[in-house]
């Protein structure tokens, strides 16, 4: 006795949110129909495995045919095969393209290409996210590179419009792919302490500040590439280190601005020429793309490490970098103010986003790594098992 | 040459990739009519093209119109190799033919591959400009209107119910042609596609023909179906209720928008023709005797005599056209029947007054009446016949069928007059196919009906009342036997009825329609199944038929005996909506009866369930019997419960309160939540007159005879678990065949119509017929189960109308299918509407609603405390609670606002929800609601789909015309499809989308009378291949929601256009 066929389709189609999530994260049918048997509320309706089992094929059988569409979101809406309500439409495409932010940390600043693809077994098994799950969310990232990848317009904007998303994934979206087409690192030991909302903050900061579109916003690639000149500009700003003078009258007027407003007055003392030092190199080595790409383990490497190991707090660095920033327009001599403030505006939020808290201060990085990396299960929301038809 | 059809190619959308190297595809169309083609120009290298063609038009017959579908074909362009076909659309004009319906089609078509399924999407726009045709002796039946809805049409007042309309036409099958084994699938698909179009087009015209013929103006009740017999061809035959329809205009009495079931009818009377008709009749105008042809009677288009009654300038600039070209009786006047139409009245009353006596088969398709219609109902008749099958050697003769479905409707009527019937309703006919057998079924339920109602052959009952002032006949009137009670048809025992004490009653009354609306139920209804398999020897020809035969009557017993049993156990009385099913397989039968039980107030309570052992004293086996009969009892109670069925012993004593109440129950559903007061102090009046009369009425019925089950053979061993294998659904779930669930009527506009399909293959050779019932059940019983967990959310809910359909597509597969409705009603139906009410009422208003209750608070008092068991139904104890929270705010003296008693209401409703997810619920309803009216903002429209003849909480209003296709889809990659549940998964949703893409293109917003009337499914998984044909039918609408207010239809209808239009 073996059922050989057995389907259920309504006219409005019938979509569980929570099997949507099982789907989502790649569970087998056989596995989310034993997370389903335990889930709560299914006594009330007596459930046998059987019954569970036929509904959670169907529903699987529905989002396998829906994946087609979710592919390209803004056909979802005007498809005849299935009628969806908008408001669960919105859902469909939106619990589709969320990832989790313990893969995206795995493959941010990667290659989107077959390569990576292949390695995402290893991350599956580091991550414990299914094989399934991150082959889709890998798609999408490079499902939306590839669209995005040539059109006009502001990036994030040019996203929710070809995939219909909410503002805060549109901006998570761009900064994935701010990060592929950059290439930054993000991988090493270093920066693991780091999540993926930091990285986004410091993406949101470059797009808006560094790219091509922050001066023109109607060229092609214009939030995904640098703007070459202004890298070329940043060459200039040289002179605040290599012009001894200069470098004095700075760091004098940083630490008449600091005195007695710090405990470690003396460290940023001692300490200012070689983090100046590293802050200007950053600056005038991004015309190389390799330099680019290292820009976030020089941030850590020049500054925050040498800040941390003289135990600064928040605050003090904080105090530091306004101070540093200011205080070079009163340098008489330095002409590139323009160019200054457009640097340091974007390097000192990812600084202050990148630095880490107080409270984990005094414990060593690897710490930092496992308290922030704990995978968070889903909530389902107040609407989780209810599917709402017309 | 009375036609011009003119198709305009807009554009296309989300084609498929054709060309592998530019991943583009350079498409154009081909659109066919007749033998006439016209082609697009190619637009090269687009997903997307934008051919804005000019205008294709073919002048052609009507007969062609209306026989032949618009053929449209997206095809790729390629330079060296034949043109690559993408898709096809097949578009039905039949309902641009009819004026009153659609007067253009315009919208996104799914493109149709019968290998591919769906393929993108095509715009198109289609219009038809008829001329005038005088000919009398035309082949075509152009604007007479077809319905699948077994009842009037809610938009419609039957001015006159002619009766039944039967046709068919035969051809070959294009899939046994010899040509079949030199041509692709697809094309083998695509001609018998065609040809099955155009032979329902036929078929159509040619029963729209009888239906001029005999007077009137529409077919009700349509039902189409195939048989395809293999070698010996196809046949599609059709039967219906012919009628002569008016429109109700817009402005008449709102209640006769909504179905009398959410809305139990009150007169819907139209005064005006009370007054116009009486005197046309005893006039008797001499000229106008002549030939019965309807237009004759038409020719004046100029303003009636009584243009002063309102509806005819309103329509008198709408219908010239049809006037003159369309046999539409009498609707020139609309409601109020002109002068001019009076002739020809009369001369239809002449035609008809013969009665029934004088047709040849006295068949209403109809399951729903208006009150009165029908006098008695006698019980199901049913006949079948198994006959062999050959080929049909000329297909323009098709004697034979004709013969054989003759002889079967002659046993119909004889079985309808040995129960003392002249009539049968709910009439409805099938077939089971296998190899060369056939099985040709019918059934109906012999009733008596109205004679006055023949005699004019007028459904209109209000306008009847008011010009007879007869009472009308009792609420329990169709109860009462028809037969005689010395010369019984049958053994059945019979009582004095328990509401009027004048008639007789059965002790159950088994019937093919649905509940009347004026029927006395106590609790609620619920499906009842009886589930049967037999085996039998593989055999051939005649032998096979032999043996089927004389299995039948066996089965049809044990199929009654189970419902019997069913019903018993429920403790109900009567069933509505019996549909048995007897499938044929090439070595087994299956049985599958479905109705709904109810329990009648008119009926006598059923007796329990008495188990008898064997005669032995064998003691294990005493108590073995002891046990069961335990068990059984305690599922009656549980089933009493369940139910809510409490006998009302009170009213069943005295009918006329009973009967009173239950009235005013009903017609307080209809309209206005909060009855008048005079109503409401009739009855309370009435309530209180009745315990006086307690003591003079007969109590010694009370000896009921117990229903006996003998334990003495397997079979009955059998009988006694399948009985008690039956699991009720969970709480919360209502189920039911027929229209709409007795004793719920508070539906929300939340529902859900589905189709579900399932195929078991049977690993076991050796099977006993025992084993085989086992399956069989288990089978239908997880189906059902699944239903419920899937429907889940929509808790309280009924699934209604589910119709199950079973066949044995191969030797060890089972396959049921099943359609139905959920529908989510509210608990507190009255406590809502009351603060819905109370926002929109402005103060003033709310003083007098405040007013009845103060007036009544004593009473109601007294009705509680006199223990008037305010729980004989739901809706009367919600009710009796309003007042009394009425009355209770009132006396604290504090209400003075809308608002206050809104907050009071709602906070009794919450606390006392019940239901087992309270909150989310009432959330989700909400949302459902809200997001519900939605569609316009959306590219796609909404079109909602149901096999009931209305949708909750609207008012439909126009009817666009039928929607009948037929789909063949066929995969030679079976398993890249995802076997065969993805396969027919994929291709009920294109069926579902394809269906919703017509309605709108009509500019309707949903279908009702929606049904699958057929889903073979062929597979051969070692080849990879499977196919599946489906046939759906219904008819498509434009509702607008109850609360919209008036000029919200003609916004609904230009925006439905609009959205679909070309862009």
């Amino acid at each position: 006795m073996a059922v050989e066929l057995d389907v259920f389709v309504g006219n409005t189609t019938i979509m569980d949110e929570e099997v949507y999530q099982l789907w989502l994260d790649g569970y087998t049918v056989n596995d989310a129909v034993k997370v389903r048997m335990v889930s709560e509320g299914m006594e009330e309706y007596e459930a046998s495995a059987e019954v569970v089992m036929s509904d959670t094929m169907d529903q699987y059988r529905t989002f396998q045919m829906c994946e087609r569409l979710l592919h390209n979101p803004t056909k979802l809406a005007n498809q005849l095969l299935f009628q969806i309500p908008p408001h669960r439409q919105a859902m469909l495409i939106e619990r589709y393209y969320t990832f989790d932010d313990v893969f995206v940390r795995e493959v941010l600043g990667k290659k989107l290409s077959k390569g990576t693809k292949k390695d995402l077994d290893d991350v599956s098994s580091k991550t414990g996210i299914t094989l399934k799950s991150c082959r889709r969310q890998f798609d999408n990232f490079k499902r939306v590179f590839k669209v995005v990848e040539e059109l006009k317009g502001p990036l994030v904007e040019n996203i929710r419009q070809n995939f219909i998303l909410s503002d805060k994934l549109a901006r998570d979206y761009a900064a994935i792919v701010f990060f592929a087409n950059n290439r930054f690192e993000t991988g090493k030991r270093k920066l693991q302490y780091l999540t993926f909302q930091d990285f986004a903050f410091c993406a949101g900061q470059l797009i808006k500040n560094w790219t091509v579109g922050a001066v023109d916003n109607m060229v092609e690639d214009m939030d995904v590439d640098l703007d070459k000149e202004f890298l070329q500009d940043l060459k200039e700003l040289k002179i605040l280190i290599t012009d001894k003078d200069l470098l004095d009258q700075h760091k004098s007027l940083v630490c008449t601005a600091l005195r007695g407003k710090t405990k470690v007055y003396t460290e940023m003392e001692t300490n200012f020429k070689n983090l100046s030092r590293g802050l200007v190199n950053i600056a005038a080595k991004l015309t190389n793309t390799k330099d680019v790409r290292d820009f976030f383990i020089d941030l850590v490497e020049k500054f925050i490490e040498p800040c941390r190991s003289d135990r600064w707090a928040s605050a003090d660095m904080r105090l530091y970098l306004t101070h540093y920033t200011n205080s070079a327009h009163l340098l008489d001599t330095f002409k590139y103010q323009v160019v200054w403030d457009r640097y340091m505006g974007v390097i000192k939020s990812c600084i202050f986003k990148m630095y880490p808290q107080m409270s984990t201060f005094s414990t060593p990085l690897s710490g930092i790594i496992d308290q922030r990396f704990v995978h968070v299960k889903r909530d389902f929301g107040p609407l989780g098992r209810l599917s709402i038809f017309l | 040459m009375p036609g011009k059809l003119k198709a305009k190619i807009v554009a296309g959308r989300h084609l498929p990739v054709m060309d592998r190297a530019s991943d583009l595809t350079d498409a154009f169309v081909e659109v066919k009519f007749g033998n006439t083609t016209f082609k697009t120009d190619v637009y090269p290298k687009c997903l997307n093209p934008q051919w804005n063609s000019e205008w294709f038009k073919f002048e052609v017959d009507d007969e062609d119109l209306q026989d032949e579908p618009l053929q449209i074909t997206v095809l790729d362009h390629d330079t060296y190799s034949a043109n690559d076909a993408i898709g096809k659309v097949y578009i039905d004009i039949d309902p641009l033919l009819c004026s009153e319906a659609a007067s253009v089609i315009s919208g996104w078509f799914p493109i149709y591959d019968t290998i591919h399924g769906i393929r993108g999407e095509i715009n198109v726009l289609v219009k038809v400009d008829l001329f005038n045709d005088l000919n009398r002796f035309r082949q075509s039946s152009c604007g007479v209107k077809f319905f699948c809805t077994t009842s009037i049409p809610l938009c419609y007042r039957a001015a006159m119910v002619h009766g039944f309309v039967e046709e068919l036409v035969v051809n070959e099958d294009p899939e046994y042609q010899w040509i079949d084994r030199i041509r692709t699938p697809r094309a083998s698909n695509e001609a018998r596609q065609r040809l099955i179009s155009l032979m329902s087009g036929e078929l159509q015209r040619k029963i729209g023909l009888k239906v001029l013929e005999m007077g009137g103006n529409a077919v009700v009740g349509y039902l189409q179906c195939f048989d395809l017999e293999g070698e010996s061809g196809i046949v599609v035959r059709a039967i219906g209720t012919a009628c002569t329809l008016d429109k109700l205009s817009a402005g008449a009495n709102a209640n006769a928008y909504t179905h009398p079931n959410t809305a139990p009818a009150s007169n819907a009377c139209n005064s005006p023709s009370k007054d116009s008709k009486e005197p046309v009749f005893s006039e008797d105008p001499p000229t106008a005797l002549g030939p019965l042809t309807p237009l004759r009677v038409l020719p004046s288009s100029s303003p009636p005599p009584f243009s002063s009654s309102k509806p005819c300038s309103r329509q008198s600039s709408s219908s010239d056209t049809d006037l003159s070209l369309t046999p539409k009786m009498g609707m020139g006047s609309g409601g109020s029947v002109g002068k001019e139409a009076g002739p020809l009245k009369m001369l239809l009353r002449q035609q008809t007054q013969t009665a029934l006596e004088q047709r040849e088969f006295p068949f209403f398709t109809l399951t729903c009446f208006p009150p009165g219609f029908l006098v008695h109902v006698g019980g199901v008749v049913s006949a079948r016949s198994v006959k062999l099958l050959d080929r049909i050697h000329n297909p323009d003769e098709p004697e034979t069928r004709d013969a054989w479905w003759e002889e079967i409707r002659q046993e119909i009527k004889s079985h309808a007059k040995a129960l003392g019937c002249h009539a049968v309703v709910g009439y409805s006919e099938s077939t089971s196919i296998c190899e060369e057998v056939c099985i040709l079924s019918a059934a109906g339920t012999a009733a008596i009906l109205n004679p006055r109602y023949m005699r004019e052959g007028c459904l209109d009952i209000g306008s009847g009342d008011h010009r007879f002032d007869e009472p009308s006949p009792p609420s329990c009137g169709f109860c009462h036997i028809p037969y005689d009670e010395l010369n019984m048809p049958f053994p059945a025992q019979l009582t004095y009825c328990y509401q009027c004490r004048r008639q007789k009653v059965p002790d159950v009354l088994f019937t093919t329609i649905d509940l009347p609306t004026e029927a006395a139920v106590s609790g609620k209804g619920c499906l009842i199944q009886a589930r049967l398999c037999r085996l039998k020897k593989k055999a051939q020809g005649e032998v096979n038929a032999t043996s089927i035969s004389n299995l039948l009557p066996f089965m049809e017993y044990e199929l009654h005996t189970q419902l019997m049993n069913k019903l018993k156990l429920r403790s109900m009385n009567a069933l509505f909506g019996l549909r048995i099913q007897i499938s044929i397989g090439e070595n087994m039968l299956l049985g599958l009866a479905s109705a709904t039980g109810v329990y009648l107030s008119a009926l006598p309570t059923p007796g329990g369930i008495q188990i008898a052992g064997k005669a032995s004293g064998d003691l294990s086996n005493e108590q073995h019997v002891l046990s069961i009969q335990k068990r059984i009892n305690d599922a009656m109670a549980k089933n009493k419960e369940m139910y809510h069925i409490n006998p009302p012993k009170l009213f069943a004593l005295d009918p006329e309160v009973f009967h009173g109440i239950n009235m005013e129950l009903s017609e307080e559903a209809a309209g206005s939540p909060i009855p008048e007061p005079k109503q409401r102090s009739r009855l309370f009046r009435s309530q209180s007159e009745s315990s006086d009369e307690l003591s003079e009425l007969d109590l010694s019925h009370g000896k009921k005879d117990a229903f006996v089950l003998e334990i003495d053979d397997t079979d009955a061993v059998e009988d006694i678990h399948s009985l008690l294998t039956d699991a009720p659904p969970p709480a919360g779930f209502y189920s039911c065949n027929t229209e709409v669930m007795p004793g719920v009527y508070n539906w929300t506009s939340g529902l859900q119509m589905f189709t579900s399909v399932r195929v078991l293959r049977l690993s076991n050779a050796n099977l006993t017929n025992q084993s085989l019932n086992k399956i069989f059940t288990d089978m239908c019983e997880n189906l059902l189960k699944s239903l419920y967990f899937k429907l889940r959310s929509m808790i309280p809910c009924c699934l209604c109308h589910v119709n199950f359909t079973v066949a044995v597509p191969e030797d060890e597969l089972i396959q049921v299918a099943v359609t139905a409705v959920a529908m989510s009603f509210d608990k507190e139906p009255i406590l809502e509407k009351l603060g819905d009410r109370a926002v929109f009422k402005g103060a003033g208003e709310n003083e007098d609603q405040l007013q009845f209750p103060m007036e009544l608070c004593a009473e109601s008092a007294s009705v509680a405390i006199s223990n008037l068991t305010a729980k004989f139904t739901d809706r009367c104890s919600t009710w009796l609670e309003l007042i009394r929270l009425k009355a209770h705010t009132i006396r604290r003296g504090s209400v003075k606002t809308s608002r206050r008693t809104q907050s009071l209401a709602r906070s009794v409703s919450s606390s006392e929800r019940c239901s087992p997810l309270p909150e989310g619920r009432s959330r989700s309803l909400r949302s459902t609601r809200s997001s519900g009216g939605g569609g316009g903002g959306t590219a796609v429209t909404v079109v909602k789909m149901t096999p009931l003849s209305f949708l909750p909480g609207t008012r439909l209003i126009k009817y666009l015309g039928i929607i009948n296709m037929f789909f063949i889809r066929e995969t030679t990659s079976l398993r890249e499809e995802g076997g065969v549940s993805g396969f027919l998964h994929t291709f009920i949703a294109e069926v579902f989308a394809m269906v919703r893409a017509h309605v709108a293109a009509l500019g309707g917003n949903a279908v009702v009378s929606y049904s699958m009337k057929e889903c073979v499914f062929m597979e051969n998984p070692n080849k990879n291949q499977a196919q599946c044909l489906i046939n759906v039918s219904g008819d498509a609408v434009v509702f607008v929601r109850d609360t919209d207010q008036e000029a919200t239809p003609t916004l609904i209808h230009t925006s439905c256009g609009g959205t679909d239009g070309p862009t």
